[in-house]
Protein backbone atom coordinates (compact mmCIF):
# COMPACT_ATOMS: atom_id res chain seq x y z
CA UNK A 1 0.00 0.00 0.00
CA UNK A 2 1.29 3.46 -0.98
CA UNK A 3 1.73 5.90 2.50
CA UNK A 4 1.69 8.78 -0.13
CA UNK A 5 -1.67 8.42 -1.48
CA UNK A 6 -2.36 11.23 -3.16
CA UNK A 7 -5.42 11.97 -0.55
CA UNK A 8 -3.02 11.81 2.25
CA UNK A 9 -1.32 14.22 0.64
CA UNK A 10 -4.26 16.14 -0.21
CA UNK A 11 -5.17 16.23 4.07
CA UNK A 12 -1.71 17.13 5.02
CA UNK A 13 -1.02 20.13 2.55
CA UNK A 14 -4.91 21.47 3.14
CA UNK A 15 -5.82 19.75 6.61
CA UNK A 16 -9.27 19.97 7.54
CA UNK A 17 -9.79 21.06 11.40
CA UNK A 18 -6.43 22.45 11.31
CA UNK A 19 -6.61 25.54 13.81
CA UNK A 20 -5.93 26.36 17.71
CA UNK A 21 -8.95 26.74 20.07
CA UNK A 22 -6.87 27.89 23.66
CA UNK A 23 -10.58 28.00 24.90
CA UNK A 24 -10.64 24.45 24.49
CA UNK A 25 -12.01 22.43 27.90
CA UNK A 26 -8.90 19.52 27.31
CA UNK A 27 -5.90 19.33 25.32
CA UNK A 28 -4.00 16.70 24.05
CA UNK A 29 -0.39 17.22 23.44
CA UNK A 30 1.39 14.46 20.59
CA UNK A 31 5.29 15.10 20.89
CA UNK A 32 7.57 12.87 18.94
CA UNK A 33 10.79 13.01 20.11
CA UNK A 34 12.10 10.93 17.68
CA UNK A 35 11.34 13.70 14.30
CA UNK A 36 10.31 16.61 16.81
CA UNK A 37 6.86 16.75 15.51
CA UNK A 38 4.38 18.14 17.86
CA UNK A 39 0.65 18.48 17.29
CA UNK A 40 -1.93 20.11 19.79
CA UNK A 41 -5.53 18.51 19.63
CA UNK A 42 -8.31 20.48 21.14
CA UNK A 43 -11.13 18.98 22.43
CA UNK A 44 -14.05 21.11 23.91
CA UNK A 45 -17.24 19.10 24.93
CA UNK A 46 -20.45 21.08 23.90
CA UNK A 47 -22.46 18.98 26.23
CA UNK A 48 -25.32 18.55 23.86
CA UNK A 49 -23.89 18.81 20.53
CA UNK A 50 -21.24 16.49 21.15
CA UNK A 51 -16.94 17.08 20.59
CA UNK A 52 -15.54 19.88 19.20
CA UNK A 53 -12.25 18.84 17.64
CA UNK A 54 -9.56 20.77 16.11
CA UNK A 55 -5.92 20.36 15.91
CA UNK A 56 -2.77 22.52 15.51
CA UNK A 57 1.51 22.41 15.11
CA UNK A 58 3.62 20.95 12.54
CA UNK A 59 4.62 17.20 11.32
CA UNK A 60 4.89 15.06 8.41
CA UNK A 61 2.64 14.56 6.12
CA UNK A 62 1.17 11.26 7.54
CA UNK A 63 1.16 12.67 10.76
CA UNK A 64 -0.63 15.93 9.97
CA UNK A 65 -2.84 13.91 7.99
CA UNK A 66 -3.65 11.78 10.60
CA UNK A 67 -4.65 14.05 12.93
CA UNK A 68 -6.81 16.25 10.86
CA UNK A 69 -8.76 12.45 10.09
CA UNK A 70 -8.54 12.18 13.59
CA UNK A 71 -10.36 15.25 14.35
CA UNK A 72 -12.93 14.47 11.65
CA UNK A 73 -14.20 10.72 13.08
CA UNK A 74 -14.29 12.50 16.95
CA UNK A 75 -16.60 15.19 15.68
CA UNK A 76 -20.00 15.09 17.10
CA UNK A 77 -19.02 12.61 19.32
CA UNK A 78 -19.51 12.20 23.27
CA UNK A 79 -16.68 11.17 25.68
CA UNK A 80 -17.50 7.68 25.68
CA UNK A 81 -18.32 7.39 21.65
CA UNK A 82 -14.86 9.32 20.78
CA UNK A 83 -13.09 6.67 22.88
CA UNK A 84 -15.18 3.80 21.45
CA UNK A 85 -13.56 5.12 17.48
CA UNK A 86 -10.12 5.40 18.65
CA UNK A 87 -10.13 1.92 20.15
CA UNK A 88 -11.82 0.87 16.91
CA UNK A 89 -9.17 2.72 14.80
CA UNK A 90 -6.10 1.40 16.88
CA UNK A 91 -7.65 -2.14 16.48
CA UNK A 92 -7.89 -2.11 12.85
CA UNK A 93 -4.34 -0.39 12.65
CA UNK A 94 -2.67 -3.33 14.01
CA UNK A 95 -4.88 -6.03 12.46
CA UNK A 96 -5.05 -3.85 9.18
CA UNK A 97 -9.08 -4.63 9.09
CA UNK A 98 -11.01 -2.66 7.17
CA UNK A 99 -11.94 0.99 9.41
CA UNK A 100 -15.69 1.38 7.28
CA UNK A 101 -13.82 4.56 6.23
CA UNK A 102 -11.83 5.33 3.25
CA UNK A 103 -9.56 8.01 4.34
CA UNK A 104 -8.55 5.85 7.66
CA UNK A 105 -7.91 2.94 5.61
CA UNK A 106 -4.85 4.90 3.61
CA UNK A 107 -3.55 5.35 7.43
CA UNK A 108 -3.13 1.85 8.18
CA UNK A 109 -0.06 1.98 5.29
CA UNK A 110 2.07 2.75 7.65
CA UNK A 111 2.44 -0.17 9.73
CA UNK A 112 3.93 -1.51 6.75
CA UNK A 113 7.07 0.80 7.74
CA UNK A 114 8.24 0.22 11.16
CA UNK A 115 9.89 4.05 11.80
CA UNK A 116 6.74 5.88 10.60
CA UNK A 117 3.73 4.23 12.93
CA UNK A 118 4.05 6.71 15.06
CA UNK A 119 3.23 9.12 12.72
CA UNK A 120 -0.21 7.39 11.84
CA UNK A 121 -0.72 6.92 15.28
CA UNK A 122 0.72 8.90 17.80
CA UNK A 123 -2.77 12.04 17.63
CA UNK A 124 -4.59 8.98 18.43
CA UNK A 125 -2.55 7.59 20.96
CA UNK A 126 -2.55 11.06 23.22
CA UNK A 127 -6.19 11.73 22.58
CA UNK A 128 -6.60 8.72 24.03
CA UNK A 129 -4.84 9.32 27.05
CA UNK A 130 -6.18 12.31 27.34
CA UNK A 131 -10.14 11.31 27.34
CA UNK A 132 -9.41 8.03 29.65
CA UNK A 133 -8.48 10.58 32.08
CA UNK A 134 -11.32 12.71 31.89
CA UNK A 135 -13.51 9.41 32.21
CA UNK A 136 -11.71 8.62 35.30
CA UNK A 137 -11.91 12.19 37.28
CA UNK A 138 -15.44 12.88 35.53
CA UNK B 1 52.66 -3.92 0.50
CA UNK B 2 52.94 -7.47 -0.02
CA UNK B 3 50.39 -8.11 2.58
CA UNK B 4 47.90 -5.28 0.93
CA UNK B 5 48.26 -6.82 -2.34
CA UNK B 6 46.47 -10.42 -0.72
CA UNK B 7 43.62 -7.95 1.08
CA UNK B 8 42.65 -5.51 -1.40
CA UNK B 9 43.74 -6.94 -4.70
CA UNK B 10 44.61 -4.79 -7.55
CA UNK B 11 42.97 -1.47 -5.69
CA UNK B 12 44.24 1.30 -6.07
CA UNK B 13 43.52 4.64 -5.07
CA UNK B 14 41.25 6.83 -7.70
CA UNK B 15 39.99 3.44 -8.68
CA UNK B 16 36.61 4.27 -8.05
CA UNK B 17 34.51 1.19 -9.11
CA UNK B 18 36.93 -1.27 -8.04
CA UNK B 19 36.70 0.39 -4.23
CA UNK B 20 33.22 0.24 -4.10
CA UNK B 21 33.44 -3.40 -5.09
CA UNK B 22 35.45 -4.12 -2.00
CA UNK B 23 31.92 -3.47 -0.14
CA UNK B 24 29.94 -6.75 -0.44
CA UNK B 25 26.69 -5.33 0.89
CA UNK B 26 26.94 -2.34 -2.29
CA UNK B 27 27.88 -4.79 -5.00
CA UNK B 28 24.28 -6.18 -5.93
CA UNK B 29 23.83 -2.24 -6.98
CA UNK B 30 20.38 -1.72 -5.65
CA UNK B 31 21.58 0.68 -2.75
CA UNK B 32 22.24 4.30 -3.11
CA UNK B 33 23.26 4.62 0.40
CA UNK B 34 24.09 8.14 1.23
CA UNK B 35 23.94 8.24 5.29
CA UNK B 36 27.91 7.27 5.82
CA UNK B 37 27.75 10.20 8.56
CA UNK B 38 25.58 7.52 10.71
CA UNK B 39 27.87 4.55 10.05
CA UNK B 40 30.26 3.34 6.91
CA UNK B 41 29.77 -0.10 5.13
CA UNK B 42 32.63 -2.37 5.53
CA UNK B 43 35.09 -2.97 3.09
CA UNK B 44 35.71 -7.66 2.71
CA UNK B 45 39.19 -7.35 4.42
CA UNK B 46 37.56 -5.69 7.60
CA UNK B 47 34.26 -8.87 7.26
CA UNK B 48 37.26 -11.36 6.65
CA UNK B 49 39.86 -10.22 9.56
CA UNK B 50 36.73 -10.36 11.92
CA UNK B 51 35.77 -13.70 10.92
CA UNK B 52 38.82 -15.03 10.73
CA UNK B 53 40.15 -14.30 14.06
CA UNK B 54 36.23 -16.25 15.17
CA UNK B 55 37.31 -19.26 12.98
CA UNK B 56 40.76 -19.51 13.67
CA UNK B 57 42.25 -17.21 16.04
CA UNK B 58 40.17 -16.97 18.97
CA UNK B 59 41.68 -16.62 22.56
CA UNK B 60 41.07 -13.84 25.54
CA UNK B 61 44.16 -11.09 25.95
CA UNK B 62 46.52 -10.32 28.71
CA UNK B 63 45.41 -13.92 30.70
CA UNK B 64 46.45 -17.28 28.78
CA UNK B 65 50.03 -18.05 28.57
CA UNK B 66 49.35 -20.37 25.15
CA UNK B 67 50.14 -18.99 21.98
CA UNK B 68 46.61 -18.54 20.84
CA UNK B 69 46.33 -15.53 23.81
CA UNK B 70 49.47 -14.49 23.28
CA UNK B 71 49.16 -13.69 19.53
CA UNK B 72 45.54 -12.01 20.46
CA UNK B 73 47.44 -9.68 22.71
CA UNK B 74 50.03 -9.06 20.52
CA UNK B 75 47.33 -8.23 17.53
CA UNK B 76 45.06 -5.46 20.04
CA UNK B 77 48.73 -4.42 20.85
CA UNK B 78 49.75 -3.97 17.25
CA UNK B 79 46.49 -2.50 16.53
CA UNK B 80 46.87 -0.04 19.15
CA UNK B 81 50.40 0.88 17.56
CA UNK B 82 48.66 1.28 14.16
CA UNK B 83 45.89 3.59 16.03
CA UNK B 84 48.48 5.71 17.25
CA UNK B 85 50.35 6.17 14.38
CA UNK B 86 46.90 6.69 12.42
CA UNK B 87 46.21 9.50 14.97
CA UNK B 88 50.10 10.92 15.06
CA UNK B 89 50.00 10.40 18.78
CA UNK B 90 51.95 7.69 21.22
CA UNK B 91 50.45 4.20 21.64
CA UNK B 92 50.22 4.55 25.50
CA UNK B 93 47.88 7.14 24.66
CA UNK B 94 45.44 5.27 22.96
CA UNK B 95 42.68 3.52 24.65
CA UNK B 96 40.08 0.97 22.89
CA UNK B 97 36.34 1.91 24.16
CA UNK B 98 32.84 1.26 22.32
CA UNK B 99 32.86 4.26 20.52
CA UNK B 100 32.68 8.04 21.04
CA UNK B 101 29.76 8.09 23.33
CA UNK B 102 31.56 5.63 25.42
CA UNK B 103 35.13 7.78 25.37
CA UNK B 104 33.31 11.00 25.80
CA UNK B 105 31.40 9.54 28.88
CA UNK B 106 34.70 8.28 30.43
CA UNK B 107 36.17 11.58 30.00
CA UNK B 108 33.31 13.61 31.80
CA UNK B 109 32.43 11.02 34.55
CA UNK B 110 36.19 10.44 35.41
CA UNK B 111 37.44 14.12 35.76
CA UNK B 112 38.45 14.68 39.68
CA UNK B 113 35.97 15.13 41.55
CA UNK B 114 37.85 18.73 42.41
CA UNK B 115 38.54 19.65 38.90
CA UNK B 116 34.83 21.88 38.87
CA UNK B 117 32.55 24.20 41.04
CA UNK B 118 30.33 26.40 40.94
CA UNK B 119 31.15 29.51 39.21
CA UNK B 120 33.28 27.38 37.02
CA UNK B 121 32.21 27.09 33.51
CA UNK B 122 32.13 24.20 30.36
CA UNK B 123 32.08 25.83 26.86
CA UNK B 124 30.66 23.65 24.09
CA UNK B 125 28.75 24.18 20.57
CA UNK B 126 25.51 24.69 19.97
CA UNK B 127 25.28 21.83 17.28
CA UNK B 128 26.78 19.51 19.39
CA UNK B 129 25.91 16.12 18.50
CA UNK B 130 24.10 14.30 22.16
CA UNK B 131 26.82 12.39 22.86
CA UNK B 132 29.26 15.59 23.45
CA UNK B 133 26.51 17.62 24.79
CA UNK B 134 24.67 15.62 27.66
CA UNK B 135 27.43 14.41 29.30
CA UNK B 136 28.55 17.94 30.01
CA UNK B 137 24.98 18.70 31.26
CA UNK B 138 25.35 15.80 33.67
CA UNK B 139 28.59 16.96 35.04
CA UNK B 140 27.32 20.49 35.18
CA UNK B 141 24.54 19.15 37.23
CA UNK B 142 26.95 17.20 39.11
CA UNK B 143 29.67 20.27 40.08
CA UNK B 144 27.51 23.27 39.65
CA UNK B 145 29.34 24.40 36.94
CA UNK B 146 27.75 26.25 34.02
CA UNK B 147 27.45 25.07 30.11
CA UNK B 148 28.02 28.26 28.07
CA UNK B 149 27.78 28.10 24.50
CA UNK B 150 29.61 29.37 21.46
CA UNK B 151 28.00 31.33 18.71
CA UNK B 152 27.57 29.99 15.06
CA UNK B 153 27.86 32.77 12.53
CA UNK B 154 24.23 33.29 10.79
CA UNK B 155 24.45 31.48 7.47
CA UNK B 156 27.80 30.26 7.31
CA UNK B 157 27.21 27.91 10.77
CA UNK B 158 30.55 27.98 11.70
CA UNK B 159 32.01 29.16 15.23
CA UNK B 160 32.05 33.30 16.08
CA UNK B 161 35.77 33.40 16.86
CA UNK B 162 36.01 36.91 18.43
CA UNK B 163 32.72 35.48 20.79
CA UNK B 164 35.00 32.79 21.29
CA UNK B 165 37.85 34.64 22.41
CA UNK B 166 35.43 36.45 24.74
CA UNK B 167 33.56 33.48 26.78
CA UNK B 168 36.81 31.38 26.79
CA UNK B 169 38.85 32.64 29.81
CA UNK B 170 39.23 32.56 33.62
CA UNK B 171 36.30 30.77 34.72
CA UNK B 172 36.60 28.03 31.76
CA UNK B 173 37.82 24.75 33.24
CA UNK B 174 36.69 22.68 29.71
CA UNK B 175 36.24 23.16 25.98
CA UNK B 176 34.27 20.49 24.26
CA UNK B 177 33.26 20.82 20.35
CA UNK B 178 33.41 19.10 17.27
CA UNK B 179 36.14 18.53 14.87
CA UNK B 180 32.92 18.47 12.39
CA UNK B 181 29.65 18.63 12.77
CA UNK B 182 27.28 15.59 11.69
CA UNK B 183 24.40 18.11 11.05
CA UNK B 184 25.66 20.23 9.11
CA UNK B 185 28.93 19.04 8.13
CA UNK B 186 31.02 22.31 8.71
CA UNK B 187 34.31 21.84 9.35
CA UNK B 188 35.38 23.68 12.47
CA UNK B 189 38.33 25.69 13.16
CA UNK B 190 39.10 23.77 16.41
CA UNK B 191 42.67 24.60 16.27
CA UNK B 192 42.23 28.22 17.07
CA UNK B 193 39.93 26.59 19.98
CA UNK B 194 42.99 24.60 21.36
CA UNK B 195 44.69 27.65 21.87
CA UNK B 196 42.41 29.21 23.44
CA UNK B 197 41.60 27.09 25.90
CA UNK B 198 44.99 26.35 26.87
CA UNK B 199 45.83 29.76 26.80
CA UNK B 200 43.17 29.76 29.51
CA UNK B 201 44.23 26.89 30.70
CA UNK B 202 41.18 24.62 30.11
CA UNK B 203 40.80 21.38 28.75
CA UNK B 204 40.33 20.63 25.23
CA UNK B 205 38.11 17.47 24.56
CA UNK B 206 37.26 17.26 20.63
CA UNK B 207 34.17 14.60 19.02
CA UNK B 208 36.06 13.74 16.33
CA UNK B 209 33.49 11.15 15.65
CA UNK B 210 32.98 12.79 11.36
CA UNK B 211 37.01 13.60 11.37
CA UNK B 212 38.67 10.22 10.23
CA UNK B 213 37.66 10.04 6.58
CA UNK B 214 37.83 13.72 6.47
CA UNK B 215 41.60 14.40 6.78
CA UNK B 216 44.65 12.97 8.41
CA UNK B 217 44.22 13.34 12.04
CA UNK B 218 47.26 15.33 13.70
CA UNK B 219 46.09 15.06 17.57
CA UNK B 220 50.30 15.19 18.83
CA UNK B 221 50.51 18.18 17.01
CA UNK B 222 46.87 20.27 17.14
CA UNK B 223 47.71 19.83 21.13
CA UNK B 224 44.11 18.37 22.43
CA UNK B 225 43.79 16.85 25.31
CA UNK B 226 41.83 14.27 24.66
CA UNK B 227 39.59 13.03 21.08
CA UNK B 228 37.07 10.34 20.86
CA UNK B 229 35.67 8.78 17.51
CA UNK B 230 33.84 5.23 16.61
CA UNK B 231 35.42 2.93 14.39
CA UNK B 232 31.87 1.94 12.36
CA UNK B 233 32.02 5.57 10.67
CA UNK B 234 35.73 4.90 8.83
CA UNK B 235 35.19 1.15 7.51
CA UNK B 236 35.25 -0.17 10.72
CA UNK B 237 32.86 -2.78 13.12
CA UNK B 238 30.46 -1.31 15.25
CA UNK B 239 30.98 -1.52 19.17
CA UNK B 240 34.98 -0.35 19.16
CA UNK B 241 36.07 3.33 19.13
CA UNK B 242 38.97 4.98 20.29
CA UNK B 243 39.98 7.76 23.22
CA UNK B 244 42.86 9.41 22.67
CA UNK B 245 44.13 11.08 25.63
CA UNK B 246 47.48 13.02 26.60
CA UNK B 247 49.27 10.51 28.90
CA UNK B 248 49.45 13.06 32.13
CA UNK B 249 45.79 13.64 31.24
CA UNK B 250 44.40 10.00 30.68
CA UNK B 251 46.49 9.71 34.24
CA UNK B 252 44.31 12.51 36.07
CA UNK B 253 41.02 10.42 34.83
CA UNK B 254 38.99 7.98 36.76
CA UNK B 255 38.71 5.03 35.73
CA UNK B 256 35.35 4.04 34.47
CA UNK B 257 34.99 0.88 35.36
CA UNK B 258 36.70 -1.92 37.40
CA UNK B 259 36.94 -4.98 37.08
CA UNK B 260 39.45 -7.53 35.09
CA UNK B 261 42.42 -6.90 32.84
CA UNK B 262 43.04 -3.23 34.70
CA UNK B 263 44.48 -3.50 37.68
CA UNK B 264 48.14 -3.80 39.19
CA UNK B 265 47.52 -5.34 42.27
CA UNK B 266 44.39 -7.08 43.95
CA UNK B 267 44.22 -8.12 47.48
CA UNK B 268 40.84 -8.52 49.49
CA UNK B 269 40.23 -5.26 50.50
CA UNK B 270 41.63 -2.95 47.85
CA UNK B 271 43.32 -2.72 44.13
CA UNK B 272 45.76 -0.86 42.44
CA UNK B 273 45.43 0.05 39.13
CA UNK B 274 47.20 -0.75 35.13
CA UNK B 275 48.83 2.36 34.15
CA UNK B 276 48.30 4.05 30.77
CA UNK B 277 44.83 2.64 28.43
CA UNK B 278 44.71 -0.71 29.91
CA UNK B 279 43.35 1.37 33.32
CA UNK B 280 40.01 2.24 31.35
CA UNK B 281 39.70 -0.65 29.53
CA UNK B 282 38.58 -3.12 31.85
CA UNK B 283 36.82 -6.88 31.21
CA UNK B 284 37.72 -8.57 27.97
CA UNK B 285 37.69 -5.98 25.11
CA UNK B 286 35.71 -6.14 21.79
CA UNK B 287 39.24 -8.06 20.45
CA UNK B 288 37.31 -9.02 16.58
CA UNK B 289 36.60 -5.77 16.62
CA UNK B 290 40.05 -4.15 17.45
CA UNK B 291 41.20 -6.40 15.13
CA UNK B 292 38.88 -5.04 12.59
CA UNK B 293 39.62 -1.73 13.20
CA UNK B 294 42.91 -2.47 12.37
CA UNK B 295 42.04 -3.67 8.83
CA UNK B 296 39.99 -1.07 8.59
CA UNK B 297 43.02 1.41 8.88
CA UNK B 298 44.85 -0.82 6.23
CA UNK B 299 42.25 0.17 3.96
CA UNK B 300 42.03 3.51 4.65
CA UNK B 301 45.97 4.31 4.33
CA UNK B 302 46.14 2.05 0.84
CA UNK B 303 43.12 4.40 -0.42
CA UNK B 304 44.68 7.44 0.75
CA UNK B 305 42.18 9.95 3.03
CA UNK B 306 43.48 12.88 0.12
CA UNK B 307 41.72 11.17 -2.88
CA UNK B 308 39.14 10.03 -0.75
CA UNK B 309 38.35 13.41 0.39
CA UNK B 310 38.76 15.58 -2.66
CA UNK B 311 35.98 12.55 -4.35
CA UNK B 312 33.31 13.57 -1.58
CA UNK B 313 33.67 17.14 -1.80
CA UNK B 314 33.76 16.81 -5.49
CA UNK B 315 30.32 14.69 -4.64
CA UNK B 316 28.83 17.10 -2.21
CA UNK B 317 29.61 20.31 -4.73
CA UNK B 318 27.44 18.51 -7.21
CA UNK B 319 24.73 17.50 -4.98
CA UNK B 320 24.80 21.43 -3.55
CA UNK B 321 24.57 23.31 -6.57
CA UNK B 322 22.02 20.70 -7.76
CA UNK B 323 19.80 21.28 -4.80
CA UNK B 324 20.24 24.41 -5.08
CA UNK B 325 19.06 24.85 -8.54
CA UNK B 326 15.63 22.69 -8.19
CA UNK B 327 15.14 25.32 -5.07
CA UNK B 328 16.08 23.34 -1.66
CA UNK B 329 17.73 25.08 0.88
CA UNK B 330 21.07 24.02 1.62
CA UNK B 331 22.20 24.20 5.31
CA UNK B 332 25.72 26.14 5.91
CA UNK B 333 26.47 28.92 3.39
CA UNK B 334 29.70 26.54 2.24
CA UNK B 335 30.39 22.35 2.49
CA UNK B 336 33.81 21.87 4.13
CA UNK B 337 33.05 17.86 4.17
CA UNK B 338 31.52 15.10 2.86
CA UNK B 339 28.07 16.13 5.13
CA UNK B 340 25.09 18.02 3.22
CA UNK B 341 21.53 18.78 4.83
CA UNK B 342 19.09 19.87 2.82
CA UNK B 343 15.15 20.93 3.90
CA UNK B 344 12.60 22.47 1.97
CA UNK B 345 9.60 24.66 4.19
CA UNK B 346 6.81 22.42 2.85
CA UNK B 347 8.00 19.12 2.83
CA UNK B 348 8.57 17.33 5.86
CA UNK B 349 12.10 15.77 6.15
CA UNK B 350 11.19 12.00 7.30
CA UNK B 351 8.79 12.24 4.49
CA UNK B 352 11.06 13.10 2.16
CA UNK B 353 13.81 10.21 3.72
CA UNK B 354 10.43 7.66 2.96
CA UNK B 355 9.80 8.43 -0.36
CA UNK B 356 13.65 8.18 -1.11
CA UNK B 357 13.99 4.92 0.44
CA UNK B 358 11.05 3.74 -2.54
CA UNK B 359 13.63 4.09 -4.58
CA UNK B 360 16.29 2.55 -3.04
CA UNK B 361 17.72 5.71 -1.58
CA UNK B 362 18.83 5.79 2.23
CA UNK B 363 19.21 9.20 3.77
CA UNK B 364 18.82 10.41 7.09
CA UNK B 365 15.98 12.87 8.03
CA UNK B 366 15.29 14.53 11.33
CA UNK B 367 17.38 16.67 14.24
CA UNK B 368 20.70 14.23 13.99
CA UNK B 369 20.79 13.86 17.48
CA UNK B 370 21.55 17.35 17.82
CA UNK B 371 17.69 18.53 18.33
CA UNK B 372 18.49 21.67 20.43
CA UNK B 373 20.26 23.37 17.96
CA UNK B 374 17.67 22.46 15.17
CA UNK B 375 15.24 24.27 17.49
CA UNK B 376 17.27 27.16 17.43
CA UNK B 377 17.57 26.84 13.54
CA UNK B 378 13.44 26.86 13.70
CA UNK B 379 13.52 23.91 11.69
CA UNK B 380 12.07 20.17 12.97
CA UNK B 381 15.08 18.79 11.39
CA UNK B 382 16.62 18.51 7.88
CA UNK B 383 17.52 15.40 5.40
CA UNK B 384 21.18 15.01 5.46
CA UNK B 385 23.06 13.42 2.68
CA UNK B 386 26.45 12.10 3.72
CA UNK B 387 28.93 10.42 1.04
CA UNK B 388 32.06 8.13 1.42
CA UNK B 389 34.45 7.56 -1.54
CA UNK B 390 32.52 4.87 -2.53
CA UNK B 391 29.35 7.31 -3.95
CA UNK B 392 28.94 7.79 -7.23
CA UNK B 393 28.01 10.87 -9.59
CA UNK B 394 24.96 8.50 -10.89
CA UNK B 395 24.24 7.98 -7.17
CA UNK B 396 23.74 12.13 -6.82
CA UNK B 397 21.78 12.23 -10.54
CA UNK B 398 19.44 9.27 -8.98
CA UNK B 399 18.73 11.47 -5.49
CA UNK B 400 18.11 14.27 -7.85
CA UNK B 401 15.47 12.47 -10.10
CA UNK B 402 13.86 11.03 -7.31
CA UNK B 403 13.81 14.78 -4.93
CA UNK B 404 12.45 16.23 -8.07
CA UNK B 405 8.99 13.56 -8.09
CA UNK B 406 8.82 14.17 -4.28
CA UNK B 407 9.01 17.96 -4.77
CA UNK B 408 5.87 17.70 -7.73
CA UNK B 409 4.03 15.21 -5.15
CA UNK B 410 4.06 18.01 -2.77
CA UNK B 411 3.81 20.72 -4.79
C1 LIG C 1 29.62 14.26 15.77
C2 LIG C 1 29.22 12.97 16.42
N1 LIG C 1 29.49 12.77 17.72
C3 LIG C 1 29.18 11.62 18.35
C4 LIG C 1 28.55 10.59 17.69
C5 LIG C 1 28.20 9.35 18.44
O1 LIG C 1 28.89 8.26 17.93
P1 LIG C 1 28.60 6.78 18.46
O2 LIG C 1 27.13 6.60 18.32
O3 LIG C 1 29.38 5.92 17.54
O4 LIG C 1 29.05 6.71 19.86
C6 LIG C 1 28.23 10.76 16.34
C7 LIG C 1 27.49 9.70 15.62
O5 LIG C 1 26.49 9.90 15.00
C8 LIG C 1 28.57 11.97 15.69
O6 LIG C 1 28.30 12.16 14.40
Amino acid sequence: MDLYHPRILELSKEPVNFRKNEEAEFKAHAYNPLCGDEFTIYLDDGRTVGLKVSFHGYGCAVSKASAALLTQSLEGEDLKGALQKIEHFMECFESKADTGNADLNLLLAARDFPSRRSCALQAWQECQKTLSAIKKTG
Amino acid sequence: MAKDEKNFGALSAGDWSALRQQFPILRKGDLCYLDNAATTHKPSSVIEAMEHFYRAENATVHRGAYALAEKASLRMESVREQMAQFMGVESHEVVFTSGTTHSLNIIAQGLPDQFLKEGDEIVVCPSAHHANLIPWQELSRRTGAALRFLDLIPDQLTWDLDQAKKIIGDKTKLVAVAHTSNSTGIRYPFETLVHLAHDAGALFILDAAQAPLGEALHFGRSGVDFAAFSGHKMFGPTGIGILYGKAAKLASLRPDRYGGDMIRNVTFQQATYAEGPRRFEGGTPHLAGIIGLGQAIQFIEHIGIDPMRSRCSSLVKRARSLLLEDGWKVLGSQSTSSILSFYDDGIHPHDIATLLNQDGIAIRAGHHCAHPFMRSLGLSGTARLSFAAYNTMKEVDQLMDSLKKIRTLFS
